[in-house]
């Protein structure tokens, strides 16, 4: 366990938020087993999100992000996401979603 | 855009062993130190962030890709190797400045037209360390695929049937690619050429250092 915290502690380290290269960004973890399966990563300048999916995280800029399939993990986890991204999130939030 | 995971699927991950070059470069690499955070730019199906991962290097792959990204991590796992995977644009990368030793790009950056190169390139810059290195191959105007399909812009064609239907391929010349890299030091650009089933297969390599 210690080394697997270590690997995800080692790539938290290095990632930045694509678009305004802000560091650190914030990890929000949904469900973890050997590794993180679902999460979050936010960048707490722009207020960009980046899902974690199928233990990969996306770290998409906003012209290839599918609303249809971010709205809904947004959705899905909004009781442990902060209201801030729910309401003022980057490409979308639940104010602004359909 | 193009769905690299539908290409991908039907094109399939039977490339299993790495490329010479790559090869190569890890030795090149283990010379210096084994110590050594090593991005596979366009990571595909995982042949080279696996074998760089066998060499002892930590290894980070990246691609557009969830199903390129997914096979490659379970192909690390199953091979009891640490890797880290991260879905993105070749555009944007996600790291901060100069976190990597070394970039692997292979068989990748030539899918976009020169702008989208021209970015990709300032990318590796800024997440190079000093001294970092870059490994990264382009297609030459004298392979065989040249001018397959329609040409969008100078050099670069988009092919309009086949397997890479909608898929764009820039073919490079010498001096392009030095102009491209006028930020780097060249340390070695050489053209690798070899016949396949006739056919002339023609690609630069390119090793530059920040």
């Amino acid at each position: 366990m210690a080394e697997r915290i270590n690997i995800k502690k080692r790539l938290m380290d290095i990632l930045a938020c694509p678009i305004d290269k802000y560091h650190p960004l914030e990890l929000h973890i949904f469900e973890e087993k050997d590794e993180i399966v679902e999460g979050i990563i936010i960048c707490p300048k722009c207020l960009r999100w980046y899902p974690i999916r199928d233990e990969i995280p996306e770290m998409l800029p906003d012209e290839l992000r599918k609303e249809k399939e971010d709205l809904p993990f947004l959705k899905k986890w909004k009781n442990k996401i902060p209201e801030k991204i729910l309401s003022e999130g980057k490409p979308f939030n639940v104010k602004s979603g359909t | 855009m193009v769905e690299w995971n539908q290409i991908l699927c039907k094109r399939g991950y039977s490339i299993e062993e790495p490329d010479d070059a790559v090869v190569n470069f890890a030795a090149l690499l283990r010379k210096k130190s084994k110590e050594m955070r090593i991005l596979d730019l366009g990571c595909g199906g995982g042949r080279h962030q696996i074998y760089m991962a066998r060499q002892g290097f930590e290894t980070h792959g990246i691609d557009i890709s969830k199903t390129g990204l997914k096979l490659t991590k379970d192909r690390l796992e199953k091979q009891r190797l640490a890797g880290h995977m991260v879905k993105c644009d070749m555009h944007f990368l996600p790291y901060v400045d100069f976190c990597f030793d070394a970039v692997v790009c292979f068989q990748t950056i030539y899918h976009q037209g020169l702008s989208g190169i021209q970015g990709t390139v300032s990318e590796v810059h800024r997440i190079l360390r000093k001294e970092g290195l870059i490994l990264v191959n382009f297609l030459s105007n004298r392979t065989y695929s040249y001018a397959i399909g329609a040409e969008v812009e100078g050099g670069t064609f988009v092919r309009e049937e086949g397997a890479e239907k909608g898929v764009l391929h820039h073919f490079s010349d010498k001096e392009e690619i030095e102009q491209l890299f006028k930020r780097f030091k060249i340390v070695s650009l050489r053209l690798h050429e070899k016949e396949v089933e006739g056919a002339l297969q023609s690609r630069w390599i390119l090793i530059a250092k920040t």
